[in-house]
């Protein structure tokens, strides 16, 4: 069955369709697109601005080095895509839905060429626009006709190669991940080594190290050549012969490309895929000894089921990462200068309650999903619910954020009295976070999946419960961490003629009546909101 | 491909998962305008051999063909068959109308007579008044019925059904029942993989029964229950569960044993064996 434009056209259609509806029911989402649109149009007038100083500034013959110049955008352009089509093709354009329906229609081949072609609608359009204005711009700053459409041209063959060539890594790490028990594996980790990387080049300024040497291997090749063609249509001297074999050999990349990646998302669609077992032995079972004589069973099983969900399943703590950004830029500025700052235990404290009151109270009724019909048939489903979820944060939190805390305080320059009350300090955040969680969860509980990424859904709290969560474990922290934040606890102290330590000690107190305000308020309104649950 | 060639052949196929055969080298050949029944408890392989005949799975080894196409022709075995999943393959965000055309539209079929065809599969199937409502507002027997039309619509000569009443209510299962009984009268031919007894009794021509990866019975519905061990007036369920319930070791050893009848095709019989296996699936055979 050859690919038809029939029926390519009618799957991107449909695609295309089906997308605009889903993000119809999704005000968010939406409202997040139209952010996003409204903080790319200053790039775009930038793109565009910059196309024609930059033609201006060649016409000039000022440029000492265009050729290097034009060479090092090329292959900017080219790994920019690359990028974006390998992270595309990774996380949704490779999943088709209904697999099995449309491959029993249609061709894999023709299902792939429906895919590109929304994908192009949608993305690549708009693009193209944007470049065609660039072009524009650029020619009529560089004064020359045909600098327009071979800009043009370069830059929509690069980007298409680019985007050819991050499916084709997207295909190979999938098609590896299909295959191999071990690759299976080790996704998680290698999201999160990347994840973490690629903040690290983000935060500290270490990307032209990194994408310097990539630059300097990939400038002399076809890739970088094809900028030579735009310094050629300005006027200036250049390599004919590199400018045309870069176009040529880009676009025969691209020839290749077509069959290469028909290849691999065949093999990738039709893949047995891997009989993934999930055994747990009993002696695994986190309800053992550590836990009998500590808490009640009814709690006690409720915190095995979070832990065990949370290791299976840890898609649905995604809201506890979060907090975690706080830390990018202490964590980056110790690992450079080799030293332990006075804030940073300080913030450790605080995002250390946040995460704990994230990972598993925020939604009490909700995180039960199917189960919660049954849950609250039981003797005393408040208890188990809010103590459960409660203990399964802390009993994790605690002891984490504790000792974080100690460590780095004890390698801050902060006095060890003040090391003693942050941590005590942080141990009354981390008890009442999720306390402080259970009862904005219950108000604001969220039962049905979400789309977290196109192929995966997943029970998570709802945003809005997240936001006003955060909102007043910050509120509840702010005495304890400013009253430890050695300028402001100095400041107040010599105003009030009391000792950074006493200083130190009313932050604590202050914190302690808030966390016990908003904390009993919260849990009692959480145990009596499962109590009086009904289905409805 | 002749007019009284089988529909469906398959020789020695076989699926392994890490060495682990999940289809254990089963033979079939199942007679156009026929509904062969399908039948074997939770992961005996029933679905992994529906993957490998509707072309969506390679077999280990073995050979199997649908209309004298080999599965190995992705494209031409697509030509021939419809298939209809245990979760029907339908986009929620399509309405049921839109989901219809857009299959009729991906199987090239002209949208003036193909129109008229889904508005009346969706009369037959009460969904007309729903037919422009989304997908994602269907209960689950609707989908289920959604999904069987688009099986159905460009008339392929071999259906694929796998659970096809599943979740619905007593009307629904007659009305699709009743068409399924329908295509036969058309001469297509109906795999039909399900759990529900009644439906394979009243449908199939012949009923195969899969367990542990093996065809351990197969014969006409009658014939099966005729020659059961459990006595004259037993029926599917009685031979279901005598054929499901031995472990295989057990049926070696058995004097009624498959293994001691024979394969498909061997004429030789066991001592002691009162049932026979021929590769004739119109006769009794327990294997």
């Amino acid at each position: 069955m050859a690919v038809s434009w029939s029926r390519t056209r009618a799957i991107g259609r449909t695609e295309i369709r089906r997308r605009w509806r889903t993000l119809r029911d999704n005000p968010s989402q939406l409202l997040g697109i139209a952010i996003m649109v409204l903080f790319l149009l200053p790039a775009v007038a930038a793109a565009v601005g910059g196309a024609f100083v930059a033609g201006q500034f060649l016409r000039s013959g000022d440029a000492t080095a265009p050729i290097a110049a034009a060479r090092t955008g090329a292959v900017a352009i080219w790994l920019a895509t690359t990028a974006f089509g390998g992270i595309r093709g990774y996380t949704s354009l490779l999943d088709p839905d209904n697999r099995d329906g449309l491959l029993t229609t249609i061709s894999h081949r023709q299902l792939l060429a429906g895919i590109l072609l929304a994908e192009g609608a949608v993305i690549g359009l708009p693009t193209v626009v944007v470049v065609a204005l660039a072009a524009v711009t650029f020619g009529v700053g560089a004064g020359s006709v045909v600098a327009a459409p071979i800009m043009l041209i370069a830059v929509s063959l690069l980007a298409a190669t680019g985007f050819a060539t991050g499916l084709g890594a997207a295909l190979l790490i999938k098609n590896g991940g299909v295959r191999s028990r071990l690759l299976y594996r080790l996704r998680t980790v290698a999201f999160v080594i990347g994840f973490a990387a690629y903040f690290w080049v983000l935060f500290s300024s270490t990307a032209d190290a990194v994408l310097g040497p990539l630059l300097g291997v990939l400038t002399p090749t076809p890739i970088g050549w094809v900028g030579e063609s735009v310094v050629l249509a300005v006027g200036l001297d250049a390599s004919v012969f590199r400018a045309a074999a870069g176009v040529l050999l880009t676009a025969g990349g691209l020839l290749v490309a077509v069959p290469a990646l028909t290849r691999l998302s065949g093999w990738l669609w039709y893949a047995d895929g891997l009989e993934t077992t999930h055994t747990v032995s009993a002696s695994a079972a986190p309800t053992g000894g550590l836990l009998s004589g500590l808490l009640p069973q009814p709690i006690r099983g409720v915190v095995a089921v979070d832990w065990a969900r949370a290791r299976r399943a840890p898609i649905s703590l995604s809201y506890a990462i979060y907090p975690l950004f706080v830390l990018v830029t202490p964590v980056i500025e110790t690992v450079e200068t080799g030293t332990v700052g006075g804030l940073f235990p300080i913030l450790v404290a605080f995002c250390g309650a946040w995460v704990t009151g994230a990972l598993f109270t925020l939604n009490v009724l909700g995180n039960e999903g199917a189960v919660l019909p049954a849950t609250v048939l039981t003797a005393s489903p408040e208890r188990a619910l809010v103590g459960g979820h409660v203990a399964a944060g802390v009993l994790l939190g605690l002891p984490v954020t504790a000792l974080a805390v100690v460590v780095l305080g004890v390698l801050s320059p902060n006095p060890p009295v003040v090391v003693a009350t942050l941590t005590a300090g942080a141990a009354i955040l981390t008890v009442s976070a999720p306390l402080i969680a259970t009862g904005i969860g219950a108000a604001l509980p969220r039962h049905e999946a979400v789309s977290v990424s196109r192929s995966t859904e997943a029970i998570i709290p709802s945003t809005f419960g997240f936001l006003l969560y955060s909102a007043v474990v910050s509120i509840v922290s702010l005495p304890v961490l400013l009253a430890h934040t050695a300028p402001v606890g100095q400041f107040v102290g010599d105003v009030l003629g009391l000792s950074y330590v006493s200083i130190a000690l009313v932050g604590i107190g202050l914190t302690t009546v808030l966390a016990a305000a908003f904390s009993l308020f919260s849990t009692l309104f959480a145990v009596r909101t499962v109590r009086k649950y009904r289905l409805n | 491909m002749t007019d009284d060639s089988p529909a469906i052949t398959a020789s020695g196929l076989t699926k392994t998962f890490d060495a682990d055969p999940v289809v254990d080298g089963i033979d079939l050949a199942i007679e156009q305008g026929t509904v062969y029944g399908f039948l074997g408890p939770n992961g005996a392989g029933k679905t992994t051999t529906m993957r490998m005949l509707t072309t969506l799975t390679a077999p280990t080894s073995g050979d199997a063909a649908i209309m004298g196409t080999p599965v190995a022709d992705r494209d031409g075995v697509r030509e021939h068959v419809g298939y209809l999943p245990e979760e029907p393959p339908v986009f929620d965000e399509l309405t049921g109308r839109e989901q219809l055309r857009y299959f009729a539209r991906l199987r090239d079929l002209p949208p003036e007579p193909t129109g008229d065809r889904i508005d009346r599969w969706l009369d037959r199937f009460d969904l007309a008044a729903d037919a422009d409502r989304r997908l994602d507002d269907y209960s689950k027997g609707m989908r289920q019925k959604i999904g069987l039309i688009q099986a159905l619509l460009h008339e392929p000569e071999v259906v694929f059904l796998d659970e096809p009443t599943s979740g619905l209510d007593p009307r629904a299962a007659r009305t699709v029942i009743d068409a399924i009984d329908d295509l036969t009268d058309n001469g297509q031919t109906v795999f039909l993989s399900t759990h529900i007894l009644s439906v394979v009794e009243e449908l199939a021509d012949t009923v195969g029964v899969l367990y542990e990866g093996r065809i351990v019975a197969e014969g006409a519905p009658d014939d099966l229950t005729e020659t059961a061990e459990s006595g004259a007036d037993s029926t599917l369920e009685d031979v279901f569960l005598s054929v499901t319930t031995e472990s295989p070791t057990a049926r070696d050893e058995s004097p009624t044993s498959r293994d001691e009848s024979t394969g498909s095709g061997d004429e030789s019989t066991g001592s002691g064996d009162e049932s026979t296996a021929t590769a004739d699936p119109a006769e009794s055979v327990e294997r």
